[in-house]
């Protein structure tokens, strides 16, 4: 059945200026249940409420779980989640007369705050086990930020109920409405189509995006921070993480208000491994596969985005195809914001701690090049490999030195088999020839010098 | 070409390094010379021509957002600008180009959406050129870039459609990973339609399609609206203006804020085309245009970004009048601005001159009914006060003033206050007042 657009239809128009007309005599939008069994009649009745919420996977029992309900209007969401035992927070653009109203008839202790979305913040809210975003979507000028926000405060679920242009067979667009085109209402600024509305939340940074239904231009799409559980009894071998990277700079660091993403190298043997069949984590948050590349047998790579929220200091990624189970982790660097990138060099340890053999280093490449030879291009980094007998190093573990001079390990990462890979930038100021580069770990002595070439550019 | 290998040149090898380097825009050197890109001269001219940049840009201040090698920057340079160029990262290229050229650009690295006037200040032309399409939040970035501009802005981006139907549906495509060209940096594909509506919803007076070539669309956007030259109708007068949300004269630059703006006009036949209010220097294009009865008319429009924290003249013009009566409004006023209100006079001789109700018209008559207003012509009530400073009295009874009017040219302000439901027919008084000063009482009968 072909689908007729909204926007310009004069049913759907008709149909939103009879509903604004109703509201107007009506009073209260949505209708509320009182204690004493009473109901105050609104223009959206208790049965329409309660089914709409029924088609979300939202628990009964919400006892001691933080709700967010964002665009409250007359508040039965937020009364309802009350009742389930959650504590919850109410907010809207507007104060609304009536939600004061009900709050006061049902004697709740809802808080109910007026801000915009763009206000959110985990500062300014806190954190949430469960959001719901209802009929918000479509009034924002920027969707996509909006529901960024959302994701940043959300813990485990948010559920999102839309307007949408069409019944799901539509391509991945939104229409933009510069002023009354969509129901004769100046406050409507995108329209998703469904497959948009999804891509949108995805794209947001939760994991796991499923639509709930489709209906009368409305579509209910339930949104998780969280992978599935992992299988009890995984059919496939866990893969083996070997690093994750920030893709623009090839370090461990992200700062925390870019749009920064993530490479996650690992070995698998899971053959014809999907993008959809990846579950990759940080600190138990998923965020979904953009791309996936097979580099050679068994070695792949993935590029996702570092998903909304995290506190600065260190985060465990780890990764699991649908039927395994995770792999062992790694650590990246959330920045602190307004801090400089660079790492300070630590001191020599002290002689008396030493208590590991030296590495052994049979390696030293131009991760751009995979040669030895050096030309001081800004993306040049020193790809370190050495065996230890040590297990279980950390970047802060290991020390790393040119000639005379300690240079930041940006990422260390476990080859397997006793082989390690430590990655660092050359220093400033290096003279053309040979340079000897040396490691240690905070147990052991300087290995015997690996060998580098310098040979700048443009000589 | 500049390369000749066969001619001996020094500089040959330095040039050959340089090219080595895999630029994207050609780059002319001052000695004539041409370090060649994946974009050649021609078709950098080309693109820069699509839009009406001025030849002479001395004194003028310019921002190139998404600069890349610089050919833009250094071009507007040329032609006589203080020219900032921005990028999200940094080209080692740009660097260079600068040094051979002996630029005095600024080179800022930040991304647009974090770009403010506070940081670096307004500027007379901006080159938006080749971005928008790689934008999470493109109508965010538009706003950003109108609030940067005091007159000028080029955008340049990628479109979905060949431009045929400008006026059609605005519609644009969402790209979740690789879906345009294999890049992930691409995140939304507007039409031609679609650009056009964002630019004008993020601020800008008047918006105007140059051309689209082969998907690249590119759209001049102006801030200010043109004087009218030798304009044949009269000026509109403006009744009153006021924040379309809060019914008060007071705006916020951060929470897409609409004026209301009430006038009089003797065009019968106006269009949203036809209307051009005007907010400090800053035009802003008709969101919502009726005719309110006779001449009366309400034009709503954005308020326009950028305006500093203060108070500025709101007006407007028809398309062949000129300008109207100036209001003031206030923008992010602080508390000490707010107490500063310009044109703050001692209050003298409140007068009321006409007393009458909206139905009749009668002289000293109001008819009782469902929301049913006394209207008042008042004198001496000074430019400064506004409807929630004002205090209507019947028979002592503090009736609520719901519209004040801008002064008419006998210097008259027109004052509606609300009846009490349920007022009685029989003979009153009626009296108005403002900052501590009363009229004197004027007889009215309700009806």
């Amino acid at each position: 059945m072909p689908v007729e657009r909204a926007a310009g239809n004069p049913t759907f128009h008709d149909l939103v200026q009879q509903q604004v007309a109703l509201l107007s005599t009506k009073g209260w939008y949505h209708s509320i249940e009182l204690p004493d069994g009473n109901v105050v009649k609104g223009m959206i009745g208790i049965d329409a409420l309660k089914g709409r919420l029924a088609a979300f996977p939202i628990p009964a029992d919400l006892t001691g779980k933080r709700v967010l309900d964002v665009g409250a209007w007359t508040g039965w969401c937020s009364f309802e989640m009350e009742r389930r035992g959650a504590q919850v927070l109410a907010v809207d653009c507007v104060e609304f007369e009536e939600f004061r109203e009900a709050h006061r008839m049902i004697g709740s202790k809802v808080d109910y705050r007026i801000l915009d979305v763009d206000e959110l913040t985990p500062a300014t809210v806190g954190l949430f086990d469960y959001v719901l975003f209802f009929g918000v979507l479509y009034h924002l000028r920027n969707p996509l930020l909006g529901l960024e926000k959302i994701c940043a405060l959300t813990k485990d679920t948010a559920f999102v109920e839309s307007f949408v242009t069409d019944d799901g067979s539509a391509p991945c667009t939104m229409e933009f409405y510069e002023t009354n085109e969509l129901g004769g209402q100046i406050d409507n600024w995108f329209g998703p189509s469904v497959q948009c509305a999804a891509a949108l939340c995805r794209s947001a940074g939760f994991a796991r995006v499923n639509l709930e239904y489709v209906s009368e231009r409305r579509a209910g799409l339930t949104c998780r921070r969280r992978w599935e559980p992992q299988p009890p009894n995984p059919a496939e071998s866990a893969p083996l993480l070997y690093s994750a990277v920030n893709n623009r700079t090839n370090d461990v660091q992200f700062h925390p208000g870019k749009d920064e993403y993530i490479c996650v190298y690992f070995r698998s043997d899971v053959p014809d491994l999907t993008r959809d069949r990846l579950r990759i984590e940080i600190d138990g948050y998923g965020a979904p596969v953009l791309v996936l590349v097979n580099l050679r047998a068994q070695e792949w790579q993935a590029n996702l985005r570092v998903p909304p929220a995290f506190a600065a200091g260190p985060h465990q990624v780890r990764l699991r195809t649908a039927d395994s189970a995770f792999s062992n982790t790694f650590t990246i660097v959330m920045e602190t914001p307004g801090a400089g990138r660079d790492v300070a060099p630590r001191r020599a340890a002290d002689p008396g701690s030493v208590t590991a053999a030296a590495p052994e280093i049979y390696e030293v490449r131009n991760g751009m090049t995979e040669s030895d030879v050096f030309h001081g291009h800004r993306n040049e980094y020193i790809c370190c490999r050495f065996r230890t007998a040590e297990s279980a190093l950390d970047r802060d573990a290991v020390i790393l030195r040119i000639d005379d001079d300690e240079q930041p390990v940006l990422f260390l990462t476990d080859l397997g088999g006793g082989c390690w890979q430590a990655n660092s930038r050359l220093p400033a100021g290096l003279e053309q020839g040979e340079h000897a580069l040396r490691i240690r770990t905070v147990r052991s002595v300087f290995s015997s010098p690996g060998e580098l070439f310098f040979q700048p550019s443009g000589r | 070409m500049g390369l000749n290998p066969s001619a001996p040149d020094p500089n040959r090898k330095k040039l050959e390094e340089l090219a080595s380097l895999g630029w994207y825009h050609s780059m002319e050197l001052p000695d004539g010379r041409v370090i060649p890109g994946f974009q050649s001269l021609a078709v950098l001219r080309k693109r820069l021509a699509q839009f009406p940049v001025p030849a002479d840009l001395r004194g003028k201040r310019a921002l190139d957002i998404g600069a890349w090698d610089g050919w833009f920057t250094f071009e507007l340079e040329r032609r006589g600008a203080h020219v900032m160029a921005v990028d999200s990262t940094p080209f080692e290229r740009f660097r260079i180009a600068r040094d051979l050229l002996a630029s005095q650009a600024e080179y800022r690295i930040d991304d647009v959406c974090r770009l403010s006037p506070a940081a670096i200040g307004h500027f007379d032309i901006v080159m938006f050129l080749g971005v928008l399409y790689h934008l999470k939040h493109p109508m965010l970035a538009l706003e950003k870039v109108c609030e940067l501009s005091t007159d000028l802005v080029c955008v340049e981006s990628f479109v979905t459609d060949d431009g045929s139907d400008p006026a059609g549906k605005p519609l644009m495509e969402f790209y979740e990973t690789t879906e345009l060209c294999g890049q992930f940096d691409n995140w939304v594909g507007p039409n031609t339609a679609c650009l056009l509506a964002m630019c004008r919803s993020a601020g800008f007076a008047r918006v105007r399609l140059e051309s689209v070539l082969d998907h690249r669309a590119h759209v001049t956007c102006y801030r200010r609206w043109p004087e009218s030259e030798n304009p044949r109708e009269p000026a509109p007068y403006l009744t009153s203006v006021e924040n379309a949300a809060t019914r008060d004269r007071e705006f916020s630059s951060t929470s897409d804020d609409y004026l209301a703006m009430w006038f009089k006009s003797p065009r019968a036949d106006l269009t949203p085309a036809d209307v051009l209010p005007r907010i400090g220097p800053y035009g802003s294009h008709p969101v919502f245009l009726q005719n309110t009865g006779g001449d009366g008319w309400q034009v709503n429009c954005k308020l326009p970004p950028g305006l500093a924290p203060g108070w500025h003249a709101a007006t407007l013009r028809t398309s062949d009048s000129p300008w109207g009566n100036p209001v003031r409004i206030g923008v992010d006023l602080s508390p000490e601005q707010r107490r500063q209100r310009p044109g703050r006079t001692e209050v003298s001789n409140i007068r009321i001159a006409i007393v009458t109700d909206g139905i009749t018209w009668e002289r000293n008559l109001v008819h009782t009914g469902l929301n049913s207003c006394v209207s008042l012509w008042v004198a001496g009530l000074p430019e400064e006060a506004a409807r929630d400073g004002i205090a209507v009295w019947l028979d002592g009874d503090d009736l609520p003033a719901v519209f004040l009017s801008e002064p008419d040219p006998q210097g008259l302000r027109q004052i509606n206050a609300m009846l009490p439901t349920g007022a009685q027919p029989g003979e009153y008084s009626v009296a108005a007042g403002f900052g501590g000063s009363v009229s004197a009482p004027v007889p009215v009968r309700l009806v």
